[in-house]
């Protein structure tokens, strides 16, 4: 536990070089945009006058221990653009990125156990080619497209579901669906080939001729030694949705953090960029140290090797 | 023993059914495929623009999605028909001086909340404005306010500064209730936010209490999408009765789709191409001549035709069009030909066709950005022009053109600017052509230019300003100080139960829900 604190400390303190020297080293700053350059007449001189105002011209070290001291008081500054605190944005964005990828994780993992589980099941069918199929076109298909195809399908023709937008709890299904089908794929196919692995394993045939049942065998046994690869995918994908699948987001009208800190860059809102850059960074540290532990409890050797270490 | 296949199978059955379940459970909402309009005995119109707000603070706001909501106005307005100034929250105004101003603010207009628009009120709006905002301290170059009566504000600016009436028209501007403690901007519009959710949507209401007229709409639900195919699907859908910007490809099936007009009209814009003055090549760009063949080589006809899907106008200086201000426009001759022609007076040297610069090829360096998807083709357009007279021309795609361009690495560079703007033509010129303005790129200081542009920002009298306004205009395109190509269309697209929408000429500086505006 507590070398999990220090790893947690370090990549903290990694996170905040990273998030800072990404305002460093990226082009232009925010500026531009808070002078509102398209619409307004100014000039080089007072743009160089709100710089120095607002201590962008001031020694690296000095902005990085500024930015430093507040991250550590867990004050992000206020948003250049809405002059809000850059938390309470991200805060009202959050949500709505956690609610799709928390349904886009349920859908995957469903989709991903009952067609991978078919497809082992019936290994070389008709059923595992057609799941082979789904797979290719899944991964194939770009996210945007399968999107715009499903709003013309079930929006458009069908009447069925709403175009954008969450207002409702319809409105969080079409995305689901295409950021579910785009990322299923690979874990369908993990999750085949080692049920199929699995499945002629020893301590199976053992079972199996022990006279234990064929669903009893699956969800005790096969299954479970099969988990660990896709638990170790999942956990990786759940934290790049957690960073906000921003086509979808953008294609669907969702105001998740994706759209937030693109929007964030496009106006040179560093503060929002290295908030997100920190939280984000870390909310994947622990999801990493949760699949780790999830580890132990699929398989009870790796605890046990532990142990023997210790 | 037998497997028993029917379990397993049987088990994942009962999980799909699970997830077929829950999809259909969530679609519950009501989609039942047509808008709102007027069903339920209260008329209720959908709305999608482009640009989200992303703050619910009028002068902060980063878009004019507040201003189109028509829930605020400004103190003075700009006709969409004829791009003129208009009185609006402000009677009327006078100045000896164009430092010292008087407002006359209009009586017998209420906030939202029910208080009055006073003087004092709209002191301490602009004060608001000019402390969140620095885009608004450099638009308006207040330097003192002073309430004379509850109706009569004086504004002092730091110089002469005829522009200060323009300028007012800014989105960022509009005059709102600042004392109110709730998040919703309390403007004087025809509608008032019901609920604003700048991630979400914004429920618009009629304003009972509204000072010039009902609103013929009870209700207004507005989103954004910077999608253009999306909102061309909501639209199609029945999740919108009206779309701005629809995407150029879709406008032509959209236009024949029944019961969906497409409106499209000459926008305030330029796509322009912007020559470097003080850059490597910057002697041949201070040539006038070869100025003139670089023009030439552009066939604007073909953008319009080729890139814009027809919707776009030509230009060939700022102004385009049939306004006050603009310019009656000078014979351009375009092609191969043409340019030639140009360039052996520039003192190249043009043989075969093909020209050179003492003996050597000429290789140009042309900066675009993908922010307005049409700029790259033109500036495809040009390379492959000026490959036919042997010029080289390497196209660089920025990111971010105005961060870009500050770097002087560029010869020629797409762009795209409002230049039709605010009744008059100072924010224009001077961002564009002032010494030291963010947009003069290509850092040109005409003396000529340079000294008409100064007698403009000094002239009091607004018809001789727009006769100076135009003048200037020639001169540019005399000079062909930069190469005005084509004025990009706006385009909406409604449903035909929607009555008294008007397509503005930009997003910046109108209402697009008006009181006007009607479902039937």
């Amino acid at each position: 536990m507590i070398r999990w604190l220090l790893q947690g400390l370090g990549f903290f303190f990694v996170l905040t070089i990273i998030g800072f020297l990404i305002v460093q080293l990226a082009p232009g700053d925010a500026v531009l945009s808070m002078l509102k350059v398209d619409t307004v007449a100014v000039t080089d001189a007072e743009i160089e006058a709100l710089r120095e105002n607002l201590g962008l011209n001031d020694p690296a070290l000095q902005q990085y221990g500024r930015f430093l001291g507040g991250v550590l008081r867990g004050d992000f500054g206020n948003s250049l653009m809405t002059g809000k605190p850059v938390m309470t944005e991200l805060a009202k964005a959050f949500p709505y990125t956690l609610m799709l990828a928390g349904a886009t994780m349920v859908l995957a993992v469903v989709i991903t156990f009952v067609l991978g589980g078919l497809a082992a099941r019936f290994q070389g069918s008709l059923i595992d080619k057609a799941v082979g199929v789904f797979c290719t076109a899944g991964a194939a298909l770009p996210t945007f497209w399968f999107g715009l195809l499903l709003i013309d399908m079930f929006a458009v023709r069908l009447h069925l579901l709403p175009s954008s937008g969450m207002a409702t709890p319809a409105g969080l299904v079409l995305p689901t669906v295409a950021l579910a089908v785009a990322i299923a794929p690979p874990y369908i196919k993990i999750l085949r080939n080692s049920l199929i692995e699995a499945s002629g394993r020893e301590f199976v045939r053992a079972a199996r001729a022990r006279g234990v049942s064929e669903p009893v065998i699956f969800f005790k046994h096969t299954l479970r030694d099969s988990l660990i690869p896709l638990v170790t995918i999942l956990g990786v994908s759940l934290g790049s949705l957690l960073g906000g699948a921003v086509i979808v987001e953008v294609t669907f009208g969702i105001p998740g953090v994706g759209k937030l800190a693109v929007e964030a860059l496009a106006r040179r809102d560093y503060g929002v960029i290295q908030a997100f850059v920190i939280i984000v960074g870390m909310a994947i540290f622990v999801i990493n140290m949760l699949v780790d532990l999830s580890y132990r409890l699929l398989d009870p050797s790796i605890s046990l090797k532990g142990a023997e270490r210790v | 023993m037998p497997r028993r296949r029917p379990n397993f199978a049987r088990s994942l059955a009962v999980i799909l059914a699970l997830c077929v379940g829950l999809l259909t459970a969530c679609s519950g909402g009501d989609n039942s495929g047509s808008a709102a309009g007027a069903a339920d005995g209260e008329k209720t119109l959908r709305f999608v623009t482009v640009y989200p707000a992303n703050t619910t603070d009028a002068h902060l706001v980063h878009t004019a999605f507040i201003l189109n909501s028509g829930t605020v106005e400004t103190l003075v307005g700009l006709d969409p028909q004829t791009l003129e100034l208009y009185p609006w929250l402000a009677e009327s105004w006078e100045t000896d001086d164009a430092q010292n101003w008087t407002f006359h603010i209009r009586d017998g207009v209420n906030f939202h909340n029910g208080k009055p628009v006073t003087a004092e009120a709209v002191k301490a709006s602009l004060a608001h404005a000019m402390e969140v905002n620095p885009g608004v301290v450099a638009a308006l170059k207040i330097q003192d306010m002073e309430v004379v009566d509850d109706h009569t504000l004086k504004i002092t600016t730091e110089s002469v500064y005829p522009a200060l009436i323009s300028n007012l028209v800014h989105y960022n501007t509009v005059i709102t209730d600042v004392s109110d403690p709730g998040d919703l901007p309390i403007g004087t519009g025809a509608f008032a936010f019901e609920s604003f959710d700048p991630a979400g949507q914004a429920v618009l209401v009629r304003n009972t209490d509204y000072w010039d007229g009902q609103a013929k709409l009870d209700r207004v639900i507005m989103t954004a999408n910077e999608d253009s195919n999306s909102r061309v699907l909501a639209l199609r859908a029945g999740d919108a009765d009206v779309i701005y910007r629809p995407s150029l490809e879709a406008i032509e099936s959209l236009g024949n789709e029944s019961g969906i007009t497409v409106e499209s009209v000459p926008g305030t814009r330029v796509y322009h191409l912007q020559f470097n003055y003080t850059g490597e090549n910057a002697e041949l760009w201070n040539n006038r001549e070869f100025r003139k063949g670089m023009d030439a080589l552009m066939n604007r006809q073909d953008i319009i035709d080729g890139v814009m899907a027809g919707q776009g106008t030509l230009a060939y200086n700022p102004f385009p069009g049939d306004w006050p201000f603009s310019p009656t426009p000078l014979d351009h001759p375009s092609g191969t030909e043409a340019a030639l022609k140009h360039f052996e007076a520039a003192g190249l040297d043009v043989k075969d066709g093909k020209v050179t610069k003492d003996g050597q090829p000429l290789n140009l360096k042309i900066v675009t950005y993908i922010a307005r998807p049409e700029l790259p083709l033109i500036a495809q357009l040009m390379r492959d022009s000026a490959a036919q007279v042997g010029i080289n021309m390497d196209i660089q795609v920025a990111e971010n053109i105005d961060e870009y361009l500050p770097n002087n690495d560029f010869d020629v560079a797409t762009y795209s600017v409002l230049t039709i703007t605010r009744g008059d033509g100072a924010y224009f010129l001077n961002g564009a052509f002032g010494k030291g303005g963010a947009q003069n790129h290509g850092r040109l200081a005409d003396p000529e230019l340079l000294s008409m542009l100064d007698a403009y920002n000094t002239e009091i009298d607004p018809e001789a300003r727009t006769q100076q306004a135009k003048k200037i205009g020639e001169l540019i395109e005399e000079e062909q100080f930069n190469s005005y190509l084509v004025v990009p269309n706006e385009t909406a697209a409604y449903r035909d139960s929607v009555s008294g929408w008007l397509t503005p000429g930009n997003e910046f500086e109108f209402q697009m829900v008006t009181k006007d505006l009607d479902i039937a």
